[in-house]
């Protein structure tokens, strides 16, 4: 397969210039490459996404998809694990999404080491809704919510997954798409919570590109000891290099492992017909 | 040096190709002109990296080989830019700057 197998005919409607494309084109060849390698059938691949402009990547993906309440991409996901576990399960969450509605899903995901993949887009502003501040909404930054300036201290993504025991902890550059394929690739093959917090700018409402190019770098090509707690942490603690790849990854037994070992339960009950399924809330 | 943004009024259109306008001078194999019109190409500029072609979200290059040009022997060619859809993610990512999509 190639990534153009997985281009859906919805019409596109993010901004000229949104730096959702490469994050899009990003995934479309990570779902070829999997496909390819005989790691997951098409209809293994099961995404989701929350509310916000990221949302609408679950239309552009020709894949089972699942379009979640605001910032709930999270318990959808864990029930589709539980229920089906040979299912490739990427999220995809704004930072609005995963960090303000939904950041204590986020944080059971990665304690509880459930297996997929969570992909934030984090452009530290509500866009959709024509920005307003996030908790990743640096300091100072004017809003239409906070029109003097953000005076509220933001949270630091990476941290917050690190201390809450995801077992593969990564930051992308939207602005550098092989990059993010590279990593996320080695996300979706991790056994466990895989986290990537994708630093793109907004081009209508926060364009940070030029800002933060300079200082980004590859830390993985820096000798990074992805093993090393405290050496991921650090690295996770810079500000004036904004460090982009792999910080932490290792190995623990899995959710749904834990719960269900090698069962199936797609597989143990059949699936009803909807009609059926549907006629139990009518 | 990025494409010349005002390559209409400056250049003439000199051929066509796979459906597309040319903008010459076009001088094989040293000078290859601009390539398309609503999405434009600089084949003199280009490099080949083809990020466009993997960013694009509706397929409009095709790479194409040639010969003897000093930059690369792989240019990116706007073969569907009537697909273009104006998300400029090809002209975002060039690594060159050598794609002008009429806004």
């Amino acid at each position: 397969m190639e990534m153009r197998d997985f281009d859906s005919p919805a019409k596109n409607t993010w901004c000229p210039g949104c730096n959702n494309f490469g994050i899009l084109a990003a995934v479309k060849q990570v779902l070829a490459e999997l496909v390819n390698s005989g790691e997951a059938r098409p209809e293994e691949i099961v995404i989701l996404s929350g509310v916000g402009c990221h949302g609408k990547i679950s239309d552009y993906i020709r894949v089972n998809s699942f379009y979640c309440l605001h910032g709930r991409t999270v318990p959808p996901a864990m029930g589709i694990k539980v229920a089906n576990q040979r299912l490739k399960i990427i999220a995809f969450s704004g930072d609005g999404d995963a960090y303000a509605e939904g950041i204590s899903h986020v944080v059971h995901a990665a304690r509880r080491n459930l297996n997929m993949t969570l992909v934030v887009h984090d452009n530290e502003v509500f866009a959709l809704t024509t920005s307003q501040v996030t908790p990743t909404t640096k300091r100072g930054f004017r809003t239409k919510s906070a029109p003097k300036g953000s005076f509220e201290a933001p949270l630091n993504p990476l941290h917050l997954m690190l201390s809450c025991g995801a077992t593969f902890v990564a930051r992308g550059f939207s602005g550098d798409p092989r990059h993010l394929r590279s990593i996320l690739m080695e996300a979706v093959r991790h056994r466990g919570f895989s986290f990537i917090d994708v630093i793109q700018e907004c081009v209508t409402f926060n364009p940070i590109k030029e800002k933060y190019l300079p200082k980004i770098y590859d830390l993985n090509k820096e000798g990074h000891d992805v093993t090393n707690f405290s050496a991921a942490w650090e690295r996770a603690s810079e500000v004036e290099r904004i460090p982009i790849g792999i910080f932490y990854r290792v190995e623990r037994e899995t959710y749904e492992k834990q719960l269900l070992g090698e069962r199936i339960l797609a597989e143990e009950k059949p699936i009803p017909s909807i009609k059926k399924a549907l006629q139990e809330f009518i | 040096m990025p494409i010349d943004p005002d390559f209409r009024a400056k250049r003439k259109k000199v051929g066509t190709h796979s459906g597309h306008d040319v903008w010459g001078p076009v001088n094989p194999p040293k000078e290859l002109g601009i390539h398309g019109t609503s999405v434009a190409v600089d084949w003199d500029i280009c490099n080949g990296d083809a990020i466009c072609s993997e960013v694009c979200p509706v397929n409009v290059f095709d790479m194409v080989e040639v010969q003897g040009h000093p930059t690369s022997n792989r240019k990116s060619d706007p073969a569907r830019e009537s697909d273009c859809i104006k998300c400029l993610a090809c002209e975002t990512n060039c690594p060159t700057k050598a794609i002008r999509i009429e806004k």
